[in-house]
């Protein structure tokens, strides 16, 4: 069993049964009867798509491995933020400790890009391997070790009202700030001089876009944890990406295929009594396969004359 | 802004002046001592070995990098905006879900915010704009799907729209075959004569280069050579910037009247 199933929620909530065995076919009013497993499924709701609608810019700028990077590090902002609370005595909240961090690094990892001969991905590698093993030691130091689980795989059923009020206001402003930066952030993916021709700071954009993949992984460590959060942010496009003939249908798709992985996800762990985080992923994984196969099958019969140039 | 007339050879003002400029990359020069005037309707060609600075040239006359020494001037009517910029094929990455429509209109006004596609007045203004370039039929296709040839019309679309004075080439020819040549080149002249427009144009094809500019500039970090194509194309001037194992290139001088 897993330490964040419905016994490992708060004292209020340890009393609640667990949903009658009888329930073979998803019962949604269970969800809403109990209130961590609404909390979870809205959790899902909030953050399936906007990670999604934020994984189409990162896929298509091929920043997949730098999101899986500050999504691992993630470990290593909370580990500090214990040390902050606990040997320091300072009231920090760990989301913002995680944030800072993860911005941290992304800066320091540019900085390592500009100022290095090393390539990117080289990078990223030696950055996020050491950070985490630093999150190791900082967390095994303080006598947490048993929290690791929760913090590499997630502990969605944990999410408080508060957790959740949180995620809608950040999904809320993140959603907002991507659609309105559409033509730049389309434009640096296509060429960044064209992006620079229209006067686009192109700097600006990019500290604008790693404190948003830095704050996606703050919302999104409670739900699926460190190792896993960047499917989250890397399938769903992917998936969209392989069934969508142009940019638009991909900007929807890939939420949409974000969403309802999502809550597949916590409907599906809720039934076999698997660990939600992984579920959810494994959710994606599947939904990414068929796509494949789908743009196969679409692709073969398709291809003589149609797409021949004129 | 108005610079003091430099080098030019045209009654009209030059729409782009570059005085004694120099850009200077940590602490080495790309480019030194430029000075050169561009006059509209002009077709002006940059020659030179890899590393010369050619590209560096366009990028400081688009402001991607500030002059070290010297002034970059633009005496277009909407400043860097009346210059449209043409990247190389090489460097759009082929796999991106992009139809050309959808380029196209992310050079459009009013889809600064809450780009959603492309409504139905923004596609017939693509098509529109493609049509000029015999290339409305590309307009549903995938820019990474797009020839050589292809790309670079789609490209010049995308310039166009923001109605420039000055068009920026860089490399037009690479990936493109003989035929697509032939009909880049009728394009250039074409873009000159219909819109009146100055073009500047990297290559390193002599035989694009002799047949369509009025002048080139032969560059080795700094100017070697700046005068008519039968000036410059000489083998004494290149054999010098390029190294004496130069490949032989035939250049025709046809009329410019296409």
């Amino acid at each position: 069993m897993r330490s964040t199933g419905p016994s490992a929620v708060g004292t209020t909530t340890t009393s609640i049964p667990m949903p009658p065995e009888k329930a073979a076919i998803p019962d949604m009013t269970d969800f809403w009867n109990y209130e961590f497993l609404r909390n979870t499924l809205l959790a899902a709701m909030l953050l399936g798509p906007t990670c999604a609608l934020l994984g189409v810019f990162v896929t298509l700028r091929g920043m997949a491995f730098f999101s899986d990077a500050l999504a691992h590090s993630a470990l290593t902002g909370v580990a500090l933020g214990y040390l902050f609370q606990e040997v320091f005595h300072l009231q920090v909240p760990l989301l913002l400790v995680v944030l800072l961090f993860s911005f941290g690094l992304a800066t320091l990892m540019a900085y390592f890009f500009e100022k290095t001969r090393l390539r990117a991905d080289t990078i990223i590698a030696f950055s996020f391997t050491g950070s985490v093993a630093l999150g190791v030691v900082v967390i095994s130091a303080l006598g947490k070790y048993r929290l690791i689980d929760g913090l590499l795989f997630g502990s969605i059923h944990a999410n408080t009202r508060t957790d959740l009020a949180l995620q809608a206001v950040f999904c809320t402003g993140l959603v907002v700030f991507l659609l309105a930066n559409v033509k730049p952030y389309a434009l640096t993916i296509l060429q960044p001089d064209l992006a620079r021709a229209q006067g686009i700071k192109m700097q600006r954009l990019n500290y604008f876009f790693a404190l948003a993949i830095a704050a996606t992984v703050a919302m999104g460590m409670k739900m699926v944890g460190a190792l896993l959060l960047s499917a989250l942010i890397v399938i769903p496009p992917a998936a969209a990406k392989l069934v969508s003939g142009n940019f638009r249908s991909m900007l929807w798709i890939a939420p949409v295929l974000g969403f309802v992985a999502a809550v597949a996800g916590v409907v599906g762990s809720n039934q076999i009594s698997s660990p939600t985080g992984p579920t959810i992923v494994l959710t994606n994984v599947g939904i990414l396969l068929a796509c494949i196969v789908f743009s196969q099958l679409k692709k073969s019969p398709a291809t003589p004359a149609s797409t021949l140039p004129n | 802004m108005l610079c003091s007339p430099f080098v030019f050879e045209s009654n009209e003002q030059p729409l782009i002046v570059l005085q004694d400029a120099g850009v200077c990359y940590g602490t080495s020069w790309a480019l030194r001592h430029i000075s050169l005037a561009l006059s509209p309707g002009e077709i002006l060609s940059l020659v030179g070995p890899n590393g010369a600075g050619k590209s560096t040239l366009l990028k400081a006359i688009m402001g991607f990098v500030e002059p070290s020494e010297g002034r970059v001037c633009l005496n277009t009517e909407k400043g860097v905006r009346g210059i449209g910029y043409v990247p190389q094929k090489l460097d759009i990455d082929k796999t991106v879900p992009f139809t050309v429509g959808e380029l196209l209109t992310l050079n459009m006004p009013g889809t600064r915010f809450w780009f959603g596609g492309q409504n139905a007045g923004q596609r017939d203004h693509a098509v529109a704009v493609l049509h000029q370039l015999d290339a409305c039929n590309l307009v549903d296709r995938q820019i990474g799907q797009l020839s050589g040839g292809e790309f670079q019309r789609v490209m010049i679309a995308y310039a166009l729209l923001q109605d420039p004075q000055v068009l920026l080439l860089d490399e037009p020819l690479t990936g493109v075959d003989k035929l697509g040549a032939e009909l880049l080149e009728e394009l250039i002249l074409h873009l000159r004569e219909k819109h009146h427009l100055a073009l500047v144009i990297v290559s390193h094809d002599l035989h694009l280069v002799g047949n369509v500019s009025d002048r080139v500039l032969c560059l080795n970090q700094t100017m070697c050579g700046l005068g008519s194509p039968k000036e410059v194309l000489q083998d004494h001037l290149l054999d010098e910037i390029y190294g004496s194992k130069r490949r032989r290139h035939h250049h025709h001088q046809h009329p410019h009247a296409a």
